[in-house]
């Protein structure tokens, strides 16, 4: 993952993820994701600038998903990227995840 | 693997930052051997899970040892080869789980059974071998 960062923009966290995620990289995403759902925020998770994510960055968005539900927190991927869609659609999550073009389509929290 | 041509291979540490690199060289085969872009991301992520599963799994416990992957050309599509000598897994641990059950793990091998044409896993003292085979999708020529 070439960077990660954290923004607060309209109640949301947005947490950023670019480049590829990866067994290597997706030890951070899933640190920042989780950080931010322990904190009691509701969570944004911006993929437009992922190029790759293999199973174990697919695994941080999931364990995401289980926390903010477990939590009663909102959860929410942005701007996926073709390639994040494709591995997301594979496994069969394009349907699971609340999936929304930018944080301007997000419901107000 | 006696027929067909040896188009890589390469030796590497069990570590995931070898990862991103094992990439780059799968993408540019996949492209050589005329699969699609989105086929080609599909063999890249298939052929990455297999070298991720063996990182995760068979140096668990120990010092990360050596990994050799090998690819090969066929008529149709491309062949691959894994060997590492940590810790062979049962075959059954090798089965995808249900999707239906919403948890973390157990992706990879979901990944890798959608994609790929053939897989066989041959744990041996002598290194344990996963091979695997995808084929272009039709309308797809070298």
């Amino acid at each position: 993952m070439t960077h990660a960062e954290v923004n607060l923009d309209k109640g949301y966290a947005v947490v950023s993820l670019q480049g590829e995620i990866d067994l290597y990289s997706s030890p951070q995403a899933r640190e920042l994701i989780l950080g931010c759902l322990e904190e009691g925020k509701p969570t944004l998770v911006d993929l437009s600038a992922v190029s790759y994510i293999d199973s174990s960055g697919v695994a941080s968005l999931v364990e995401g998903l289980q926390k903010a539900r477990a939590n009663g927190l909102a959860f929410a991927l942005i701007g996926v990227s073709e390639a994040a869609m494709n591995v997301l659609r594979l496994a069969r999550l394009d349907t699971v995840f609340s999936i929304y073009s930018g944080i301007d389509a997000c419901p107000a929290v | 693997m006696n027929e067909a041509t040896r188009l890589l291979r390469i030796e590497f540490d069990a570590l995931p930052e070898r990862l991103q690199l094992l990439r780059c060289l799968l993408r540019d085969l996949a492209a050589g051997a005329g699969f699609a872009p989105e086929q080609r991301d599909a063999v890249v992520l298939a052929v990455n899970e297999a070298c991720a599963n063996v990182i995760q799994h068979a140096y668990a416990g120990r010092e990360p040892g050596p990994v050799v992957l090998e690819a090969y050309a066929l008529e149709a599509g491309l062949a691959f080869e894994l060997t590492d000598w940590g810790q062979g897994v049962a075959i059954e641990q090798l089965q995808p789980r249900p999707l239906e059950q919403l948890r973390p793990g157990g992706l990879g091998m979901h990944f890798m059974q959608c994609v790929l044409d053939g897989m066989e896993y041959r744990p041996s003292p002598e290194g344990n071998r996963m091979c695997m085979r995808v084929y272009r999708e039709c309308g797809q020529e070298r």
